[in-house]
């Protein structure tokens, strides 16, 4: 009897369907999150007493884009302009960049205060500077010796 | 991977990772312009470079540091950009206007006065 050498591993294939499952339902960042990675982008940097949020948007202006801040949760949502008014639709030789209006939501892993978060948009950046309510902020606990 | 960016083409000498920035080409009668998303560039990071009929947009970025903060999460990756194009005969090689407004590059490439599309004038008999 010849031995076979299996090529194929049925559990490799059992742990892939997990993984590309797992991706389909969002990334595990924030235990809440249970969306398909979607568009913007984000990068996420946290401190004791606020989290701030980038995202790449060039070419839009502040009138096309909204931003929403909940206490739990931020909502990125906007659209630009395709072309220079009058481009006909015909005279594109490549088209790689995207148009389509987007709207992202987030939710957040702590509570923030919306009347102290600040919205900044430059060079095709937008950067949300949100502060944290003063009860979710992380504190210190004084270990007592005994 | 954030939409604005193509695989990296990446350079073992550099930090920094670079982007292949996507862009819109568009043909017209007397132009060609080219769009390029490069999120972070403003025009004093900007080079275009003309070398024969190579023409290559490199752009950098300074990432932004935040003072106090770890990083939690980054779903798209912060790096230069840089992207070449083969210019035809139809583009003049004067003339060349780049201008770089909210993160988007904006190149016009007039053509060349033969090339330019000439509109004929039907005259009736």
């Amino acid at each position: 009897m010849s031995t076979m050498r299996t090529v194929w591993n049925p559990w490799r294939e059992m742990s892939r369907l997990r993984q590309e499952l797992d991706h389909a339902a969002g990334r595990e960042w924030w235990p809440h999150l249970r969306r398909p990675v979607a568009f913007p982008a984000f990068n996420a940097l946290e401190s004791p007493t606020g989290l701030t949020l980038t995202a790449e948007l060039p070419g839009l202006d502040a009138s096309q884009l909204d931003v929403h801040v909940d206490k739990d949760s931020v909502t990125v949502s906007g659209q630009r302009a395709a072309a220079p008014a009058g481009t006909k639709a015909e005279s594109y030789v490549r088209r790689e960049r995207w148009f389509e209006p987007f709207r992202r939501t987030i939710e957040l892993p702590f509570d923030v205060d919306p009347e102290k978060c600040e919205a900044v948009y430059e060079k095709g950046i937008l950067t949300l500077k949100l502060a944290r309510v003063p009860e979710h902020q992380p504190k210190k606990l004084t270990i007592k010796a005994g | 991977m954030n939409q604005c960016q193509q695989p990296a083409k990446g350079n073992a000498a550099e930090q920094r990772p670079v982007y292949r920035p996507a862009v819109d080409i568009l043909d017209t009668p007397n132009e060609m312009f080219v769009f390029a998303d490069v999120p972070g560039v403003d025009e004093t990071h900007l080079d275009i470079t003309l070398d024969k009929n190579v023409l290559t947009i490199r752009g950098t970025v300074e990432p932004a540091t935040f003072e106090a903060h770890k990083p939690l999460q980054n779903e798209y990756g912060v790096g230069d950009f840089e992207r070449t194009f083969t210019l035809s005969d139809d583009v003049s090689r004067e003339g060349i206007e780049a201008s770089v407004k909210d993160g988007v590059l904006q190149l016009k490439l007039p053509k060349t006065a033969k090339s330019a599309r000439q509109k004929i004038h039907v005259v009736a008999r």
